[in-house]
């Protein structure tokens, strides 16, 4: 599998405090990577280390297969466009002479493109509108046009529906979803709002204290977040027997613990596993939320 | 052969991309509302410098210092500082730096094409304050020797350069804008006091404790009669003052522009060959000393910028 981004025991310490701790972590090409935490778990900090803002205390990444440490790491930024936390914007400047600015910036020949661009995220009508009379869902917009500037074939977008009302949400990620698709683009996209995320991610990377907890793909979360009932036993070796002989798909969590997909007759169930000697100490439904997930990931207090 | 090559090459590639940064830097300034204001106050300083000579211009006899207000130079340096500070400013308040950085360009080429757009636009505001007064002041300027002349030019728009580059580095390393503006002010204005104090000491060290001079009576009859007296020399130091006021005065960065000021000033515009051995013996002005010295000091303020901006963690 081609990877555009790959970590490897990244740290970032700001005196004594470690903002990222270790982490590793492996971006799919063509991916939208979900990269999902509790506020203060290192998000932005690794975002702000990929685009360069900071250099990192330790450890590697390597984008498009150059080393942070080479020189020509700068060529490779080439392919990339960021918003890190909030829309980097001239406000004083209307949107088209926003992008004019970064095609400048890019050393382009011709400002061919920005209109297409506009039209994309859905600013071509703001005419001479400056930047600070717009609103936060347009700023947004216009951030992700700057970004796209240049044709990056890797996007980063730090919590961009952060302050966003409803509809300006669903523009925003049907723009992600649009980019993904239609122009292969790589989204790398940072949020804490899991809901928003799983409706976009096709892999997540689930981050606490600044190193990744789990990284998975979507099929697998979704695997992993089925409804289903959670029998605690005896013994799961009989429990295994018992649920082959009745044809139901299941999963062995530990020795004494199984997820059955499906809606078995308990009393048939139990009296199955009373005669080879198995106890049923607790059936319980289990439908794990992306949320709940997380939470079960790394414990505790989520602060969403 | 080839790792020679491909190092031409990259510092190509460098050059050429700090030169697609420094026309962004420029449109960018060219429509900041702001340029257009510093411009009208360095060409009103310019015009009153201007004027200021040319009152005095027939004024036989009279301290005739063009530069002796240096109103006409400062409220020009000041227009440079704020300009300066609150664009490059901007960058950091707005976020649009990191549109940079994330595509790829280097903290030092920001930097650098930054100095450079910095210099650009201080000499445009140079332009426009010194043309006005040299025009006006041309009838002393012109008694100068050619090199005098050049290095007095040269002298003024470094300690405008100098400032800038101030402005640009605290600007860079406090990312906030109006402590930045504060700081660049206060450096200035600090330097510029100690300059001001050093000044005539300096160029009193080693001159004798009794000075004579020719004093002209006028007597009751009305004949004229000229008469030699010594009196204590007020600038005269010693001892740890005096190499206080030596290290004070070569190390302040700014006193060129002290310098090119007093190099205005004549007692009789008549009398210039008079008035230059008088600069040598007494009020000497190193201005070719002075050059060299603000040329090392943008330099290495420019350098010691972006290495520290380079180390820098930018959010």
């Amino acid at each position: 599998m081609d990877y555009v981004l790959k970590t490897n025991g990244l740290c970032k310490y700001y005196k004594d405090f470690k903002a990222l701790n270790g982490l590793t972590m492996n971006v799919p090409k063509g991916s939208i990577y979900g990269f999902v935490g509790r506020n203060g778990a290192g998000k932005t900090t690794l975002i702000r280390l990929v685009c360069g803002l900071q250099l990192p205390t330790s450890g590697e990444f390597e984008l498009y297969g150059v080393k942070n440490s080479d020189r020509a790491i700068s060529k490779s930024r080439r392919r990339m466009g960021a918003v890190v936390e909030t829309p980097s914007i001239y406000l004083g400047m209307t949107a088209v002479d926003n992008l004019r600015q970064q095609y400048r910036i890019l050393g382009m020949p011709s400002f061919d493109g920005i209109d297409e661009i506009l039209k994309l995220v859905g600013l071509e009508n703001t005419g001479k509108k400056k930047a600070k009379n717009f609103s936060l869902g347009m700023r947004q917009r216009l951030g992700i046009a700057i970004a796209l500037c240049g044709s990056p074939d890797l996007l980063l977008l730090d919590e961009p529906i952060n302050g966003l009302d409803p509809q300006g949400i669903i523009e925003i990620r049907e723009l992600i979803l649009k980019l993904n698709r239609e122009r292969k683009i790589t989204v790398i996209i940072s949020s804490h709002i899991l809901d928003e995320l799983s409706k976009l991610a096709t892999h997540y990377g689930f981050i606490d204290n600044g190193s990744i907890v789990r990284e998975m793909s979507a099929e697998e979360l979704e695997a992993a977040c089925r409804k289903c009932m959670r029998v605690t036993v005896s013994s799961t070796a009989v429990l295994t027997k018992v649920l082959d002989d009745m044809g139901l798909e299941y999963r062995v969590i530990d020795d004494t613990n199984a997820d059955i997909y499906a809606k078995p007759n308990i009393t048939q169930l139990s009296m199955a596993l009373m005669k080879d000697g198995c106890e049923v100490l607790n059936i319980e439904e289990h439908d794990e939320s992306l949320e709940s997930f997380y939470i079960s990931l790394v414990g505790g207090d989520g602060h969403f | 052969m080839t790792k020679v090559w491909r190092a031409f090459i990259f510092r190509w590639w460098e050059v050429t991309v700090i030169f697609d940064l420094i026309k962004a830097r420029l449109v960018y300034y060219f429509k900041s509302p702001l340029f257009y204001i510093a411009v009208i106050v360095s060409l009103a300083s310019g015009i009153y410098g201007g004027l200021y000579c040319s009152y005095f211009k027939d004024e036989v006899g009279a301290v005739i210092s063009c530069s002796a207000d240096d109103m006409w130079m400062l409220t020009a340096i000041w227009a440079v500082i704020v300009l300066v500070a609150m664009c490059a400013g901007r960058e950091f308040s707005d976020g649009t730096i990191r549109n940079k950085i994330a595509v790829g360009h280097t903290k030092a080429n920001i930097f650098i094409s930054e100095i450079c757009v910095a210099s650009i636009i201080t000499f445009i505001m140079y332009l426009l304050d010194i043309v006005p007064t040299a025009i006006g002041g041309w009838y002393f300027i012109s008694e100068f020797p050619t090199s005098s002349a050049v290095k007095w030019f040269v002298n003024i728009f470094l300690a405008f350069e100098l400032m800038s580059i101030f402005a640009v580095v605290i600007t860079y390393l406090l990312t906030k804008r109006a402590v930045a503006v504060v700081g660049a002010f206060a450096i200035h204005f600090v330097l510029y006091i100690i300059v001001g104090f050093t000044d005539g000491y300096y160029y009193s060290i080693g001159e004798p404790r009794y000075i004579t001079y020719t004093d002209t009576i006028i007597c009751e009859d009305g004949t004229i009669k000229e008469e030699e007296n010594e009196y204590e020399n007020g600038y005269y130091i010693e001892g740890f003052s005096k190499t206080l006021i030596q290290i004070g005065h070569i190390a302040n960065p700014i006193s060129g522009l002290e310098d090119a000021i007093h190099f205005g000033c004549i007692s009789d515009k008549t009398k210039v060959e008079d008035y230059v051995l008088k600069q040598k013996t007494n009020r000497k002005r190193d201005l070719d000393i002075d050059v060299i010295k603000m040329l090392a000091y943008c330099i290495a303020t420019s350098c010691a910028g972006a290495y520290l901006f380079g180390k820098k963690d930018l959010k």
